[in-house]
């Protein structure tokens, strides 16, 4: 980490021995259009992500909290795509979305949707990166199915005592009291998210783009843009200070998000509000 | 027991110098091994390969390990990153494309010296394909093979649209009044058959700029110069098939093709009628295309007929990576394999065009006059190629986005678009070309 830090103060191009150049690199980034373009494209994809994320996974965490037959089965089968290797995933996924041939494409007929050309359509490249990080949300759904299993029961009882129906249940006795892992998933989300690589860095590349990012930088996300930078315009220096850049990034959401938490989060150590 | 401890130590430091002893000698008997690292895959991986061993046969001193070690996608990037690391292999390959800002930045060594302490001989070579690798005058690679594009057409549709088959458009205008005539849409308004789409099956903007004049680049004042008027005008000649045809509807019926190098291939179904391709496609064709296929190849024509034949150029050239521990070796393998009897092989094997003249001119090497059509290209005196300045492909790059903005996002106006990337890759060259190093 200090090694970029320091390479980030300096014009390297991996072959020759960097010299220092000051803040040059960050001054660049101000005037850099591709570094501007590809972080809205992280934002966008991020705002994609994280709650369509969360709210797929608390949904099925839910249903799978249920005494279903088969209930290991399905919980086994959500969290499998988690743990395949995602470059594999990744050719594989081109392969459904492919408009032509594509399972999905020809689901949507089935259902009378004309499908787009998801990763060569400006509109739909992100949706469909978007769509591989849910698929792989195995391990959040995990996470909140623990926390469902530890909503205090004596609660939910009371509640329903009470004549409380099932959402004013869920909404104020199970939302509060699952609310520290909605935290951490979305934190762990929004860290994750914004570093996206593998799937735009396989998915995107294809004849009529030989460079990931593609089409029209529709898919340029952050990372991309930074590993374009470091190994194939020889700037390894500016793709440091990139680096950097997107790590105070990722530090100041994620504090807003924690900052903001006292209002929305309760834990069950506090003296029981809500 | 001291005796016994000091007579065994005795012992086994004998037995250690004989091994270390044996070793040495056969790693000095053994020939030396090179290594070469390639792109090429699956059957065109192959006939490289054969090509390789025979030197290996012919050779007992000295021995090549050849590797297809990515595809042409990536075989850049790990190159970079095996040179990066202190362990780059002997020989590589990198496509001209690349060339300037490898050579910029450290990563080749150059072969000038090694030609001269040889004598080899570069007569044989078009001057274009050694040009197409000489940086500042010096020469960093031989090219081994060589892409060249042409206009390739359907001569079945042709006839269908009443078109003479053998008469391929000779300027813009006639190939745009052809591509109207071997456009058809069905009841629905549906495109089934497409006439032609310059950036159709992928951008060869650079060539389309040269055949309406346009420019790149001013060598003498140093200038990014794609925003010239011609060079947007032949942009804005590109936008004006996707506003005939209309974005989506375009979108939609590219979203319907086939794959390339599959029998799918929209070309060899008949799906688009016209189509700039390379000189692989005498063997393609004969790989994926229907057997009753029928096709012609021309140079491509421009707004004049003066300005016909552009095309665009590059070559992919065997290197010397920087930190190559056997240079000479490596050398010695790079002349072996640029000559016409060996690289000649491999171009005939994947219907490449070769960097040789004698090969050119040869009846006998490629029998398919079409493919004379493509190796006829390198002898235009009026061949362009682009620009080899130290941010070739980061220029490259932006204008293939610039383009995507225009026709295939159509939120770009041609002249706003090129104005652009003219400004940041200003920034970016004079930027570069301060660090002389």
């Amino acid at each position: 980490m200090l090694s970029s830090l320091y390479y980030s103060f300096t014009d390297y191009n991996l072959i020759q021995v960097p010299t220092w150049v000051g803040i040059q690199n960050y001054r660049e980034m101000a005037d850099d259009h591709l570094f501007k373009i590809s972080l809205k494209n992280s934002f966008l994809m991020t705002i994609m992500a994280v709650p369509l994320t969360t709210l797929l996974c608390l949904s099925l965490a839910l249903l799978l909290n249920h005494q279903i037959r088969l209930r290991s089965f399905f919980r086994s089968i959500f969290f499998l795509p988690s743990v395949v290797p995602m470059v594999a995933a990744a050719v594989c996924w081109m392969w459904y979305l492919n408009p032509q041939y594509g399972p999905l494409n020809k689901f949507l007929a089935l259902l009378g949707i004309d499908g787009p050309n998801w990763l060569r359509d400006v509109h739909w490249a992100k949706p469909a990166l978007v769509m591989t990080i849910l698929w792989v949300s195995g391990p959040t759904t995990v996470i909140y199915l623990a926390a469902l299993q530890s909503v205090p029961s004596h609660l939910l009882e009371s509640a329903e005592l009470d004549g409380a129906g099932w959402f004013r249940r869920f909404w104020h006795v199970t939302l509060p009291a699952i609310s520290p892992a909605i935290l951490f998933n979305v934190i762990a989300g929004l860290i994750d998210s914004f570093q996206i690589f593998t799937q735009p860095y396989i998915m995107t590349v294809n004849p009529q783009n030989p460079l990931p990012g593609g089409p029209a930088n529709a898919t340029l996300v952050y990372a991309i843009n930074l590993y374009n930078n470091a190994f194939k315009y020889f700037k390894m220096g500016y793709a440091s200070a990139l680096a950097w850049v997107m790590f105070v990034i990722i530090f100041i959401c994620t504090a807003l998000v924690f900052f903001t938490s006292a209002r929305w989060v309760y834990y069950e150590s506090e003296g029981g509000e809500g | 027991m001291v005796y016994g401890r000091v007579f065994l130590r005795r012992i086994l430091i004998g037995v250690a110098l004989t091994i270390v002893s044996l070793v040495l000698f056969t790693v000095q008997a053994a020939p030396k091994t090179i290594t070469f690292w390639h792109y090429w895959q699956s059957d065109e991986g192959k006939a490289l390969e054969e090509v390789v061993q025979d030197f290996n046969k012919t050779h007992k001193d000295l021995q090549v390990k050849v590797l297809s070690a990515g595809t042409y996608e990536n075989i850049h990037e790990k190159l970079l990153t095996a040179i990066t690391g202190g362990n780059p292999p002997d020989v590589g390959v990198c496509s001209t494309d690349y060339l300037p800002e490898w050579v910029y930045n450290g990563a080749l060594i150059s072969l000038d010296s090694y030609i001269k302490k040889t004598r080899f001989d570069l007569s044989d070579f078009y001057p274009i394909s050694l040009k197409l690798a000489t940086i500042n005058g010096k020469l960093y690679g031989l090219p081994l093979n060589q892409d060249t594009y042409a206009l390739l057409w359907n001569k079945k549709l042709f006839r269908k649209a009443g078109l003479d088959p053998e008469k391929p458009p000779k300027t813009i205008a006639e190939l745009d009044a052809m591509a109207e005539k071997l456009t058809i849409k069905n009841e629905k308004g549906e495109i089934v058959q497409l006439g032609f789409l310059p950036d159709w099956p992928w951008s060869h903007f650079p060539m389309v700029a040269w055949a309406f004049g346009g420019t790149f680049y001013n060598e003498k004042t140093k200038k990014i110069t794609c925003n010239d008027p011609n060079t947007v005008k032949a942009l804005e000649w590109e936008q004006s098939y996707y506003k005939k045809y209309g974005l989506k509807e375009l979108n939609a019926f590219k979203a319907g093709l086939g794959e390339y190098a599959t029998a799918g291939y929209a070309f060899y179904t008949g799906q688009v009628a016209m189509v700039i391709e390379g000189e692989w496609q005498p063997n393609f064709i004969k790989l994926y295309a229907p057997k009753d296929f029928e096709w012609g190849a021309a140079p491509f024509p421009g707004v004049t007929p003066e300005l016909s034949g552009q095309t665009q150029s590059s070559a992919t050239c065997l290197v010397i990576p920087k930190g190559c521990k056997n240079p000479k070796e490596a050398w010695q393998f790079i002349a072996w394999m640029e000559r016409p009897e060996n690289a000649g092989r491999f171009d005939a094997a994947i219907s490449n065009v070769p960097p040789f003249k004698s090969l050119g001119q040869d009846p006998n090497y490629v029998k398919d006059p079409r493919f004379q059509v493509f190796m006829k290209l390198l002898e235009n005196p009026k061949y362009q190629i682009w620009p080899q300045i130290p941010v070739a492909m980061n220029y490259m790059t932006q204008l293939g986005t610039a383009e995507e903005h225009v026709c295939v996002a159509g939120d770009k106006d041609p002249k706003e678009a090129l104005d652009e990337v003219a400004k940041a890759m200003q920034a970016e060259l004079d930027k570069a070309l301060k660090k002389k190093r």
